[in-house]
């Protein structure tokens, strides 16, 4: 487990660094679009994360008075460390929330936030007893569902996180939450091509416009093609979602898989070495 | 392990994604709706028809606040979701004709950047939906209409044959030089009174969105409480229309009334038959988070995602914490709902601004929500039907002409409009605002002309079918705010801070 864990925090820094230099000598040769955007940095055009971020900024700046700001501020941040796979973005969006709850205490909107904060560091416990609490104030919140579901399933209650992605399901269907998070299951279950036919959907419905979500939704299939061996499959969805957000860690790590897939071991190495220093996302430590 | 690690990445890409509680009538109104826009009904109309009295017209918007110049592919039908057109004709909140309407798109120039190209690199300007001049038209979509009777499951294809396209959204006049002319394709004629069109559209719906949502912080000249030369005025702005110059996904049907009443026939107003119940809706596949073998089991029958009859009962009416539950259940079930239209917040809301109000329960909020008096004359108290947020309409009472039409609807005397039917050009913001204030209990000890300034369209409105505006340009729309230019009714048209 610990040489799983070694290896899913190089493989996580190592795409973060990719991103970081935004070169990548073997994507560029085969047309890989990683060099065009670094969504780790805001020397380019900013990301999406980036762009909410200083709207939130603005909200913050006119209306400090409001909680709803520091809500906004806290999701961007959350966007953010996905973005980017650094874990500093959460410890900021936690700062958010806190003003946010000194505005408005134990506001059901802000609370969800902190809960999906807390599973981003780990705190699995902490977010299950809160997600609970929040789905006993109000019994049919579709996303406190979704809170519930990654609760349970990282604490190894696979059945109650069935059950909790079910009523997603039920309540609301073909919510993309509850599609990801079904195929997430799926896949835990072994039914690789029922993840992928979900993911699918997904991402269907996803508007053209949201590029990184289709990318973060094109590297999970990606990542299913690897697992099921179809490499040459796989590689067409990354490249896809390099090309729908540049650089993107997520892809450039999950690009990496397939390498080792493929045995081009050196090409590997070159998308999975780390940078020294840098703080890897906390979720995949 | 790596999975679960990546369910906490899922996690945080779920909540990232809920929007700030930013509403039209309808828009983006339930918390996980927000993240299905092209299943988010934004607003529902119905009513009857101003160039022929002996038809309906429903309107069917879905897909929130679709800036025009967001491309590449700016916002086609979900292929995946069935669009909903319900009708009760008999008063018990059930159902009993539907229509569908199901999209398919397909890529025509999969190599091709962008969903829409012309007057470039060869490619010649998009001036049809098909044929010559619909070269640059690579993402192009097409639909059916079915229209379905729901006691004898009669499914009928309305399509007549044709192939009906639907209108792209507005990219510009270098690749679109006569858009107009597009919209005008995406009119059909299916025979039998019947007309359709779908496609991206201006928005219709108007409202000083970001006052309203900052804590009712309307400028201090114009609201809560409008002045009587704001409120008489149906045809300016004073506080800027937040919706301006955005457009939306529209479905509009026509049909003669004789589908839709429980005999066939048309009715006089006084009749309980003239009255039908409506809503809107959208529906997905069912789907189990267990793949079955038989494939009907993972993926079975369509279920309701999002509805809506009645404007704004969703978002200014039902709590937060019951939206999702109330947009995935049926009208007919509304009852579970009842509470929140007897003790509604947004009074209690309005009554902290100093605003009368009524006491509670509000039973005079009911005629929203069952076949009462004057909506239906002839209803006695056994017609009442059980609560459902149905948007009723009075088939008997013939349209006002064009020019005589209030923006108040049936509260100012102008019986054709809200909430008897809805048509674009009813002020729903302010009906009802007034509505939960309690004019309906006395006008004269809860009558504030409470609204918004905002009392029109900016774009202006469409008086013949498809009764939408063409789509805003995405090349050169423009959107309206505080200090900037677009409200007609205040001094230079600069709208007020």
């Amino acid at each position: 487990m610990k040489k799983f864990l070694a290896l899913m925090f190089m493989w996580m820094t190592a795409a973060t660094w990719v991103s970081t230099i935004g070169v990548s000598t073997t994507c560029v040769a085969q047309g890989n679009p990683t060099t065009s955007t670094n969504p780790t940095t805001s020397a380019a055009e900013p990301s999406p994360a980036e762009r909410s971020i200083a709207e939130a900024q603005r909200t913050i700046g006119e209306k400090p008075e409001q909680y709803t700001g520091y809500n906004l501020l806290a999701t961007a941040l959350i966007h953010r460390a996905r973005e980017t796979s650094e874990a500093r973005y959460y410890a900021q969006a936690d700062n958010a929330i806190e003003k946010s709850l000194q505005l408005a205490p134990n506001n059901f909107d802000t609370r969800k936030i902190q809960v999906s904060i807390l599973l981003g560091e780990h705190e699995f416990p902490a977010a299950l007893d809160a997600a609970q609490a929040l789905n006993k104030q109000s019994l049919d919140d579709v996303m406190v569902y979704g809170l519930l579901t990654v609760a349970y399933a990282e604490l190894g209650d696979y059945k109650d996180a069935e059950t909790a992605a079910q009523w997603m399901l039920n309540l609301r269907p073909g919510n993309l939450p509850a599609l990801i998070n079904a195929a997430r299951l799926r896949e835990l279950f072994g039914d690789i091509d029922g993840s992928y036919e979900l993911l699918q959907m997904a991402y269907d419905s996803t508007p053209p416009t949201e590029n990184e979500q289709r990318a973060w939704l094109l590297t999970q299939m990606g990542h299913l093609r690897v697992a099921s061996g179809n490499t040459d499959a796989a590689e067409k969805l990354l490249q896809q979602a390099l090309a729908s957000f540049p650089s993107y860690p997520l892809s450039v790590g999950a690009l990496a898989e397939v390498r080792i897939a493929q045995k081009r071991y050196e090409e590997a190495v070159v998308l999975l070495s780390p940078l020294p220093g840098h703080i890897a996302h906390r979720e995949f430590i | 392990m790596k999975k679960l690690k990546l369910l906490v990445a899922l996690a945080t890409a779920l909540f990232m994604l809920v929007p700030c509680s930013l509403f039209a009538s309808s828009h983006r109104e339930a918390p996980i709706t927000a993240l299905d826009r092209s299943a988010d009904v934004t607003d529902w109309y119905a009513f009857v028809s101003y160039q022929n009295p002996n038809n309906v017209t429903f309107i069917l918007n879905v897909d929130p606040l679709l800036e025009p110049s967001n491309g590449p592919n700016y916002f086609p039908f979900d292929n995946s979701v069935q669009y909903e057109m319900f009708v009760d004709n008999n008063q018990d909140g059930i159902p009993d004709i539907a229509f569908f309407f199901r999209f398919n798109t397909e890529i025509r120039q999969p190599d091709l950047f962008t969903g829409f190209v012309g007057n470039l690199a060869g490619v010649p300007p998009i001036t049809s939906l098909s044929g010559t001049g619909s070269e640059g038209l690579s993402l192009r979509q097409t639909y059916t209409v079915t229209m379905v009777n729901l006691h004898t499951g009669k499914s009928t294809l309305l399509n007549n044959g044709k192939t009906l396209f639907a209108v792209p959204s507005n990219v510009g006049p270098k690749t679109m030089p006569d858009y107009q002319s597009l919209f005008n394709q995406g009119i059909y004629d299916l025979g039998n009174g019947i007309c359709v069109f779908a496609g991206t559209v201006d928005d219709p719906f108007f409202i000083d969105l970001g006052a309203f949502f900052d804590s009712v912080n309307f400028p201090s000249t114009v609201g809560p409480i409008l002045s009587p030369t704001i409120d008489a005025d149906n045809t300016h702005n004073y506080a800027p229309d937040a919706v301006a110059g955005f457009n939306v996904n529209s479905i509009v049907l026509e049909v003669p009334i004789t589908m839709l009443t429980v005999d066939g026939k048309i009715h006089p107003a006084s009749d309980k038959q003239a009255v039908i119940g409506t809503y809107g809706a959208t529906a997905r596949h069912h789907i189990t988070v267990r793949n079955s073998p038989n494939p009907d089991g993972s993926s079975g029958a369509f279920q309701q995602v999002n509805r809506e009859g009645n404007s704004l009962i969703n978002e200014a009416v039902i709590g937060t914490g019951f939206k999702d539950r109330f947009s995935e259940d049926f009208p007919a079930n509304d009852s579970q709902f009842a509470n929140f239209f007897l003790n509604p917040v947004a009074a209690a809301v309005l009554h902290s601004l100093g605003v009368p109000v009524p006491p509670n329960p509000r039973t005079d909020l009911l005629i929203l929500a069952q076949y009462e008096p004057p909506i239906c004359p002839g209803c006695g108290p056994g017609d009442a039907g059980p609560v459902a947020d149905l948007l009723r309409l009075n088939t008997g009472i013939p349209p006002t002409p064009v020019g005589s039409q209030l923006r108040l609807g049936f509260i100012a005397g102008d019986n054709a409009g809200y909430p008897n039917g809805r048509r674009p050009i009813d002020d729903v913001f302010d009906i009802s605002l007034r509505a939960i204030e309690g004019i309906l209990v006395d006008s004269t000890k809860f009558g504030l002309p409470l609204g918004d300034g905002v009392n029109t369209k900016t774009e202006g409105f469409n008086n013949s079918f498809p009764y939408v505006m063409p789509a805003n340009s995405g090349r050169n729309s423009v959107h309206i705010g505080p200090g900037q230019a677009g409200c007609t009714g205040q001094p230079g048209g600069i709208c007020p801070e």
